[in-house]
């Protein structure tokens, strides 16, 4: 569907579900020079659940308008404009590396919006290659498959897919390239400016879990491990074998977390 | 710098991680038409596309999911669907992407079923296509209407061997808004990559070098995933409404939204392979990857031997005329030499002297040859076109296919070249007996 936010039109997948009042919601914020099409295995199987599901694409990212937006502050400010213009008063947020910054900034400005944080392969500071930023500014294209070949593990670089006939590196690509031209290099240098994310972590009072990546090469689960340890009410997960890019790469054990941590939180709210 | 795995070892290895608790290391067969669901929500959720699993081998099969990884991962493309044939797999491309009162733009040098199916089926279907010379871009260009869908070619013509300017073509394409399929058979991704040049989705006939071995028919489409099925037309409606606008089941799924750059495969799978069901067995996956492994080793000997073949032909006392795209005089020499370096395929076309009689009289006389309806074998190949592979096509639609009456195909394979040049020999001395006794 599509929404306005600041004028500008955003495009979202609901899963393929219309959202429905009552319902919770559960937003998730795609990684650096992404889209929507990060989670198309979790959006369709929560929406299915009876979730009101937001996997949106960042301005200028996959079909939505706009330039893309410079800083995480900003991003976050973005995300919570959504929610607002999709009447959504408080959602899980479910952030894959950039977004998981997104995320603690959306819990830091508005934590009576954010219900809880699943973070997967992500951390409390991104840094970034400042070689990897300058090659998304001149050849986008070359980050782009540098990316994607640092992004997934080894079986996925086999072309194993739990989605029968689908290569996930050339899919990745493809998702990338369709992004407005300085979606990535803007991204990137918004990770490697961010550097508020511990002192938000340690500020979370909301359930959180991590998901990691044993074979993570953009953020290590060792960066992963220190987010967990900087949160309160936190569980922590490694899933062995995957590479960085686990929503699509290890689909079951993610969804199986997902829904084992929502089903408490919807436990916990009905108690 | 990025570094993927090449094609030899995609050829052996993409799309198969053995399993954890037997460890096969060949692709097992998984030769079962369902699947136990584990409970009634993942069933539901398979139907509905929600997670990746196979649940009727109709649509999906592991085996079979195999070897579309693997040639997903050759060619470049975001997703593959196999099919049970080359044939299916056009059907099912053109039928996902017209409807009634569509067009189709397609070069004239084409596989003769090819051109049946655009020419003389689909209308029945209500979808025209404008034949046009694959050399001819202004034409190609001038033939794009506002209703065309796609634009239909083959990167070497069969049997013609025309080779196309697929880059030019390309551009065209892409200027007009609407994407180019393309039948690369004769090609396979080790001598040329046509998503890399413009292309965005391609088709084989799986029957023919990929399996390599001439026992298994297939076929596959590979989604490039690098076009923009979002597109409106002049009227504001979506150009492809199969893709862009709500699908008839799965709660009104729009696959371009959902699924991006493999909506087209998506659509396939859920509709072509639903409502058709021209899907490949897991015992011809099986066979079709055996082939595939050995299959940039097989792509170098095929050259080698075409090479060679083609120095014994030219000039040979009984025969008329070579036609080979590395030959000088071939019209798209410099066309084959730009965009197939690597080779412009094993299949030669040549006349005999003396006409068809010498032409069967050389047919009927090879011993290490075998004359029958395929290309792409290990094994030498020939056949007469004008009589077989293309006699339901028009006299006039032979001529713009570039055929003539006194054709020999040859599919060059991987035999000994001296045992090769034997036989040709022989059968061609008596060939010439035939023609000598006519003049
Ligand atoms: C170029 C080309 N395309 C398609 C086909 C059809 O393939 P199949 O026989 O696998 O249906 C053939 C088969 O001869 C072919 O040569």
């Amino acid at each position: 569907m599509k929404i306005g936010v600041d004028g500008n039109e955003v495009h979202l997948s609901t899963g393929g579900r219309t959202h429905e009042a009552g319902r919770p919601f559960v937003m998730f914020l795609h990684g650096s020079g992404f889209d929507r099409h990060s989670w198309p295995l979790q959006s369709r199987a929560l929406a299915y659940d009876g979730y009101n599901v937001i996997a949106a694409d960042m301005p200028g990212h996959g079909l939505s308008a706009g330039a893309p937006l410079a800083g995480i502050e900003t991003q976050a400010e973005w995300a919570l404009k959504l929610l607002d213009a999709l009447g959504a008063p408080q959602a899980v947020l479910v952030g894959h590396s950039q977004g998981g910054l997104i995320a603690l900034e959306m819990a830091k400005k508005a934590p009576q919006r954010v219900r809880a944080i699943v973070f997967i392969g992500s951390a409390a500071a991104i840094p970034v290659n400042p070689q990897l930023i300058e090659q998304a500014e001149n050849d986008r294209f070359a980050a782009y498959a540098n990316m994607v070949d640092w992004a997934y593990g080894p079986d996925a670089h086999m072309h194993e897919n739990t989605w029968p006939g689908a290569s996930h590196i050339h899919y990745a690509l493809q998702v990338m390239s369709m992004s407005d031209p300085l979606a990535l290099s803007t991204d990137l240098k918004s990770c490697a400016a961010y550097s508020g994310g511990e002192e938000a972590a340690r500020g979370l009072k909301c359930p959180v879990m991590c998901i990691l990546a044993s074979q993570d090469k953009m953020t290590p689960a060792k960066a992963g491990k220190a987010l967990a340890g900087l949160i309160a009410d936190c569980e922590m997960h490694v899933i062995a074998g995957s590479g960085h890019t686990l929503p699509t790469e290890r689909p079951r054990e993610v969804n199986a977390l997902l829904r084992a941590f929502l089903s408490r939180l919807d436990a916990q709210a009905a108690a | 710098m990025a570094d993927f795995y090449k094609l030899e070892t995609l050829a052996l290895h993409a799309g198969h991680v053995p399993d954890s608790e037997h460890g096969s290391r060949a692709v097992p067969i998984h030769q079962t038409t369902s699947y136990v669901f584990k409970d009634a929500r993942q069933a539901a959720a398979l139907y509905n596309m929600e997670e990746g699993g196979h649940l009727y081998s109709r649509i999906s099969n592991p085996t079979v999911a195999v070897l579309e990884q693997r040639l997903a991962a050759m060619e470049g493309g975001a997703a593959c669907v196999a099919t049970a044939s080359g044939m299916a797999a056009l059907h099912c491309v053109t039928t996902m992407l017209v409807s009634a009162g569509d067009h189709i733009v397609s070069t004239a040098q084409l596989y003769g079923a090819n051109i049946n199916l655009l020419k003389n089926t689909m209308p029945r279907f209500g979808v025209e296509t404008s034949f046009v010379h694959g050399r001819d871009l202004d034409g190609l260009k001038a033939a794009i209407q506002p209703n065309t869908k796609f634009l239909f070619c083959e990167m070497i013509g069969n049997p013609g061997l025309d080779v196309l300017d697929v880059e030019a073509v390309a551009k065209i394409a892409r200027e007009a808004g609407i994407p180019i399929v393309m039948d690369a058979t004769f090609c396979t991704p080790c001598l040329f990559k046509p998503l890399d040049h413009g292309v965005n989705v391609v088709i084989h006939s799986v029957t023919k070098w990929m399996g390599g071995h001439g026992t298994t028919i297939g076929g596959a489409i590979i989604d490039g995933g690098n076009f923009h099925w979002g597109q409106k037309d002049a009227d504001g409606n979506d150009k492809w409404p199969t893709l862009a606008a709500p699908h008839y089941a799965l709660d009104g799924i729009i696959f371009w939204e959902e699924f991006g750059p493999i909506a087209l495969s998506q659509r396939i799978r859920a509709e072509a392979m639903y409502n058709f069901g021209p899907s490949m067995s897991p015992f011809a996956a099986f066979q079709l990857l055996q082939g595939i492994e050995t299959l940039p080793l097989r792509m170098e000997r095929h050259m080698e031997n075409t090479a060679r073949m083609l120095d014994f032909l030219t000039g040979h006392e009984a025969v008329s005329w070579v036609r080979h795209p590395s030959l000088p005089d071939h019209p798209d020499h410099e066309t084959a030499n730009r965009l197939l370096p690597k080779g412009a395929g094993s299949v030669i076309a040549f006349g005999i002297k003396g006409g068809r009689e010498a032409g069967a009289a050389f047919i009927e006389n090879v011993n290490v040859a075998s004359h029958l309806a395929n290309v792409g074998d290990a094994k030498t190949l020939v056949i007469h076109p004008a009589s077989t592979t293309h006699s339901h096509i028009s006299a006039e639609d032979m001529k713009a296919g570039g055929l003539s009456d006194d054709m020999i195909r040859l599919s060059v394979g991987l035999e000994n070249f001296e045992d090769l040049a034997a036989d040709f020999s022989r059968a061609l001395k008596i060939a010439r007996k035939v023609a000598g006794d006519r003049s």
